[in-house]
């Protein structure tokens, strides 16, 4: 979306709320997705994807442009929203797709093969702050500084957190349960 | 670039693992009437669609029903003998702390009480609870909670709209002063709580420009520059431009957590017009060390007087970091009352004193035990040669 055009929406939406549908249409799918990628769970994702627009409708009058473009105030909204859903909720964190009964798995072969599923699986048993850095970077291919924007941090900083996420994540998959089954990791 | 070769192959899975928002088949309908739902819940504010919504807007009708609320959840989940902070944020804040540290956020819109975890957005109007023994203090430049004597929590202003929460262990501290009209002189010094660092922490020092003189009173340390550790005995000077203002020194624990450790800001000290203070503590001692002491036990009492706080004193090998409060023998105001454990005949002490900026200074003197002829041992017949 053109950046004058999102801005315009934005002051619009302060005053009528009509204005939003643009730019609800416009991130909805982006939301849905990094929140599905996160989650693997069509509930999970629905629920926060809902309550992150709820939140931002209803918080769009404090959004201010200090030179933060309004994607990543929606994708920290929705990281919070999600972190808290984890925490409230009883959701089960392992993907659907680990149950044969499951929603998820009757919706397709979104996940083509099991290395996928384990990939994703050790992903989830990572701390949440490595899950919210590799999500942003190789599921929403985000760049470093982008990645900085949502963090508000340096992207230095992220270089050196992405470096600690990929580390711990090579190390866990580098143990007998998914060495066995994915193979070494070079 | 080295780095990324190495994980390359782990890329690669990664990036294969995404789920393509062309593979979603998001549902149109559901995409609509979410919308549909959304709208009516914001415009009309009365309908909910689950229960969350409904202990929203039940909080939402009154402040201070909402307020009672998470005051009495805090009462129930907090144990009675735990003082909680509770210190107002301004603005949106991120928040990191460690595994074992409890932080609530009270949320200020909706009202919720939540466990605060890494990376947690502590929002305008939300409030910062910390469980255990806290105080606070707040700054002209970030606000400042102490948890305890090892744990502490820094709001540090982003710019004038943001806050960031931060919190390490321990204490390291970094003294400025200006040597000239162009260079600042930085003395980094580190206690040593802070640095039992098995699990192999890095220290960052951040700095926005050059050089100017950096002494790290701990050779230990590593400090990571520009993403490069560079061993503390490197570093002799570090040139901070008049344009400058920030020098941080940072932890990075194992989890890749970036905790500040100090922070300094240039313009902060030529704005407040802070004088940095080059003057050692003068010892003042109280303790009569011109008679002897027929005691084997004694306090070493007296006062340093500083214009700043008092950081330590240290006594021959002992220290004793200064602390307010009864149990310390040392204050930060300098008042002090050392327990000394004599030796018979002539004792001769150094006690050296630190202020905060590590000014020095030290006196010699003797105290004498000579214990009264009844606390004399009593000669066994072995010793007088029975």
């Amino acid at each position: 979306m053109d950046v004058k055009r999102e801005k315009l929406l934005i002051e619009q939406a302060k005053e009528s709320l009509e204005a939003f549908d643009e730019l609800y249409e416009y991130y909805f799918p982006k939301i849905y997705g990094y929140i599905f990628n996160r989650t693997r769970n069509r509930q999970l994702t629905e629920d926060v994807t809902s309550e992150t627009f709820l939140k931002a409708m209803k918080k769009i009058d404090s959004f201010v442009d200090k030179g933060y473009p309004f994607g990543p105030w929606l994708y920290r909204i929705a990281h919070n929203t999600l972190i808290d859903a984890f925490r409230k909720a009883s959701y089960d964190r392992i993907p659907d797709s680990f149950d044969s009964t499951s929603e998820y798995s009757t919706d397709g072969d979104i996940l083509e093969n099991e290395e996928q599923e384990l990939i994703v699986q050790a992903v989830q048993q990572l701390p949440e702050q490595y899950q919210e850095i590799l999500s942003l970077r190789y599921f929403q291919e985000l760049e470093n500084e982008e990645i900085a924007v949502i963090l508000k941090t340096s992207s230095k900083n992220v270089a050196l957190k992405m470096h600690r996420a990929l580390k711990a994540l090579k190390e866990l998959l580098s143990n007998d349960y998914y060495k066995s089954r994915i193979g070494t990791i070079e | 670039m080295r780095e990324t070769n190495k994980y390359q192959k782990l890329e690669e899975l990664l990036t294969n693992t995404k789920v393509p928002l062309g593979d979603l088949s998001i549902d149109a309908q559901y995409k609509q009437s979410l919308k549909s739902e959304l709208y009516n819940e914001v415009t009309s504010g009365s309908k909910s669609s689950s229960v969350w919504s409904q202990i929203v807007a039940l909080v939402n009708t009154s402040y201070v029903l909402g307020v009672a609320f998470v005051l009495l959840t805090i009462f129930v989940v907090i144990n009675f003998d735990e003082r909680t902070l509770k210190s107002e944020v301004v603005a949106a804040s991120i928040i990191e702390i460690p595994e074992s540290t409890i932080v609530k956020i009270v949320r200020s819109d909706p009202s919720e009480v939540i466990t605060a975890v890494e990376g947690d957005i502590v929002g305008i109007g939300d409030v910062v609870e910390v469980s255990g023994s806290a105080t606070t203090i707040i700054s002209e430049h970030g606000d400042k909670i102490l948890a305890d004597n090892n744990a502490e929590f820094t709001f540090l202003a982003q710019d004038e709209h943001e806050l960031t929460l931060r919190q390490f262990a321990g204490s390291m501290y970094i003294a400025v002063s200006d040597t000239e009209e162009s260079k600042r002189e930085i003395t980094v010094a580190v206690r040593d709580s802070i640095l039992t660092t098995e699990s192999g922490a890095e220290f960052l020092i951040d700095i926005d420009e050059e050089t100017d003189n950096i002494e790290v009173f701990k050779a230990s340390v590593d400090i990571m520059q520009n993403s490069s550790v560079v061993p503390v005995g490197q570093y002799q000077k570090v040139i901070i431009s008049p344009e400058s203002n920030e020098v941080s020194v940072s932890e990075l624990d194992p989890d890749a957590n970036k905790r500040i450790i100090v922070q300094k800001y240039r313009k902060q000290l030529e704005e407040t017009g802070a004088v940095i203070d080059r003057s050692p503590p003068v010892i003042e001692l109280s303790t009569d060390v011109s008679s002897p002491s027929q005691s084997r036990y004694l306090q070493i009492d007296g006062k340093l007087n500083d214009d700043s706080m008092i950081r330590k004193i240290k006594i021959n090998s002992h220290e004793y970091y200064a602390n307010d409060g009864n149990e310390y023998p040392v204050q930060r105001n300098g008042q002090f009352s050392i327990p000394w454990e004599l030796e018979e005949g002539d004792n001769e002490l150094t006690l050296y004193a630190y202020d905060e900026y590590w000014n020095t200074s030290s006196i010699l003197f003797t105290l004498t035990y000579e214990p009264r002829e009844e606390d004399l041992p009593v000669p066994t017949e072995e010793v007088i040669g029975l």
